[in-house]
């Protein structure tokens, strides 16, 4: 009973980062249609990013933290205007293509940098690593930070999207983007900041996981990976979808990978989402709260 | 699409004949000689890297029917090549021993569950529009790869071993004679490909990949045929993996990685949607630069011993994406430029 509470609780957490990832994913999702699938890859740079500033140049954590957001919202923006913009209008397979080689890309750039080997953060903008006891339970302290952050960021993209003019615009956009051009909105600053807000999101992210497992860069791009098979579980154009998609996905990776790995031989911690997301698709195409817009043949 | 000046359709052979006039005829004679005439003017690396990029070759003419002709991304091709190396490796070792006929089998039963475990996947989401077919093919390859890992049948982590064939009593030991081998089931495939496209069927694919709606108006069961061209795509992409196996002596999942599907993917995009001499371009390109940037990166004086390794990918991504923003239809497009431009020379039009 208790390794069954230990996983649930470590997959519901490790389930908020994917969520985390998953909102950012579903933000440019909803405006253009465009699936990034090198969503992990922003995740990696964003923790490296964290790392270069707080270990390479040893800033105080503000700076660190200012200068990573800053430096991934800035990553954000170069992609959309270099690569994305130009394939507006092309076919889907182009757009995702696209990402595809720019995740290639980045990986390459992150290894020229500063090389392939897994670090951990210094202690100073580590999330504290304590344990808390509840009962008999012990919770590492660092997953309810991660929890903390990923619902404050739900919150804060919630608010933005559904009280701020830009946000509403890019409701309006997701919903129809024709009707929203004509009523003045700019649609290609809207998809600016929605590429923004998804590159510092997944810099979080990567923040979060960096903390976790270590900025590694065979594992982090994974997650974002992942993050893809939750947005889809949890319907393609829905954050709330993306909140509890998450934890669903991470509880059922963990249930599998403590009560099936022994009986398979282990390693389904990384297929699970996949399976989940070849049901869901075969159930229910649209995910949990996805748009009912689903096209037969 | 234009013919060269004062070479006109006054038959219905004439009209579908591939090769035309008698300057194709001879140009494709001396090809093909200098093509078989390789073994004395490679070295033996040289050769392997041939061999190589025609087994490549064989796995993107699968994905160019699919990506290309029909508007199937696939993410997982490289597994599905895996399933085909697997298969081959089980026929070849476990199912009939070692005994030396079972390579004739092996390779197009390859294929064939290469292209039902294809299925499997692409049939759910072949019948949703967009890109939940991309999502599947990406679930594929996770899965699959897992499989190749943890099913003890298939050897764990330490793969299947297989022996190299031998044909008529040849062994195909050396690169050389594996050369031979390769490139004709290569050239077999490639016009299987090229014929394909060119009938009822890839007429159909291509007419679904234009307007699905349109498509079906005209009477062509989409989803029917879809999973044709992902039957089709998987099967080539199992033929390409049974010779991996083989040449390679060993079937293991970390030559099957989602790395591996998105060169594919590039290559195709690189070559150009479309049109199956993208494909031989696009993977000509690809391959050769990695040997280009394999052998270059160690001279450079800024790249250190990791990160020439490194460069090979940052050289494919950065080439893909290149491609997506400048050229979009890609080298096939240009080479399409260029033929009509060489057969009007010297006249302006």
């Amino acid at each position: 009973m208790e390794q069954f509470f230990q996983l649930t609780l470590l997959g519901l957490l490790v389930g908020m980062i994917y969520a985390l990832i998953a909102m950012g994913l579903v933000l440019i999702f909803r405006c253009s249609g465009v699936l990034n699938f090198a969503q992990g890859y922003f995740a990696l740079m964003g923790a490296m990013l964290v790392w270069a500033f707080a270990s390479q140049l040893g800033l105080p954590v503000w700076a660190v933290f200012i200068l990573s957001l800053g430096g991934a919202a800035l990553l954000g923006l170069v992609v959309e205007r270099l690569t994305i913009r130009p394939l507006i209008g092309q076919p889907v397979f182009a757009i995702i293509a696209m990402t595809l080689g720019l995740g290639v890309v980045l990986e390459a750039i992150v290894t020229f940098v500063w090389g392939s080997e897994g670090r951990g953060y210094p202690e100073n903008i580590l999330l504290p690593t304590g344990t808390v006891h509840v009962g008999d339970i012990g919770l590492p302290q660092l997953q309810i930070y991660a929890l903390v952050i990923a619902t404050a960021v739900f919150g804060g993209l919630m608010f933005y999207l559904t009280r701020s003019k830009s946000g509403l615009a890019m409701q309006a956009i997701a919903d129809d983007t024709e009707a929203a051009e004509s009523l003045g909105i700019s649609v290609r600053s809207i998809l600016s900041i929605a590429w923004v807000l998804s590159a510092v999101v997944a810099m979080i992210g990567g923040y979060l996981l960096g903390s976790i497992i270590g900025v590694e860069i065979a594992g982090l791009p994974q997650f974002g990976l992942k993050a893809i098979a939750v947005m889809l579980i949890g319907g393609l154009e829905s954050l709330t979808g993306c909140l509890i998609a998450g934890p669903f996905v991470g509880f059922c990776e963990y249930m599998a990978s403590g009560y099936l790995d022994p009986l398979v031989g282990g390693g389904l911690k990384d297929v699970f989402p996949y399976v989940i997301l070849i049901i869901v698709l075969v159930i229910r195409p649209y995910g949990f709260l996805g748009w009912k817009r689903i096209e037969r043949v | 699409m234009g013919l060269p000046c004062g070479t006109y359709n006054v038959s219905y052979a004439k009209d579908m004949a591939i090769v035309r006039t008698k300057t194709q005829w001879i140009m494709l004679g001396v090809g093909l000689i200098l093509l078989f005439c390789l073994p004395q003017f490679l070295s033996t690396a040289w050769l392997a890297v041939v061999n190589l990029i025609c087994i490549t070759l064989t796995a993107v003419f699968g994905l160019a029917i699919m990506l290309g002709y029909t508007g199937l991304i696939s993410l997982g091709h490289s597994a599905f090549v895996g399933v085909g190396a697997y298969t081959a490796a089980c026929i070849a070792t476990k199912l009939f021993d070692g005994a030396g006929w079972s390579f004739w089998i092996a390779i197009p039963l390859a294929g064939i569950v290469a292209g039902v475990v294809g299925l499997a996947f692409g049939a759910p989401s072949l019948r949703v529009k967009g890109l939940y077919i991309a999502l599947t093919t990406l679930a594929a390859q996770f899965i699959l790869t897992w499989v190749f890992m943890h099913w003890g049948f298939l050897g764990g982590v330490r793969g299947i071993r297989l022996d190299p064939p031998s044909i008529g009593g040849i062994t195909l030991g050396s690169e050389a004679s594996w050369f031979y081998f390769i490139l004709v089931v290569t050239l077999v495939m490639g016009l299987m490909a090229k014929n394909l496209v060119r009938t009822r069927v890839g007429r159909a694919f291509i007419a679904i990949r234009d307007n699905d709606i349109a498509a079906s108006g005209m009477g062509i069961d989409i989803f029917r045929y879809k999973m044709l061209a992902f039957f089709i795509g998987c099967f080539f992409a199992g033929v390409a993996g049974a010779m991996w196996g083989y040449y390679m002596g060993i079937a293991h999942y970390e030559h099957f990685t989602l790395m591996d599907s998105v060169w594919y993917l590039g290559m195709v995009v690189i070559g150009g949607m479309g049109f199956m001499m993208g494909a031989v371009f696009g993977t000509l390109l690809i391959r050769l630069l990695t040997e280009a940037t394999a052998i270059l990166a160690p001279r450079l004086p800024i790249v250190g011993e990791a990160q020439a390794a490194t460069l090979s990918y940052f050289v494919f991504g950065l080439v893909v994406v290149l491609f997506l923003i400048l050229e979009p239809r890609g080298l096939a497009h240009r080479w399409e430029i260029f033929k009509a431009s060489y057969r009007l020379w010297p006249f302006s039009y």
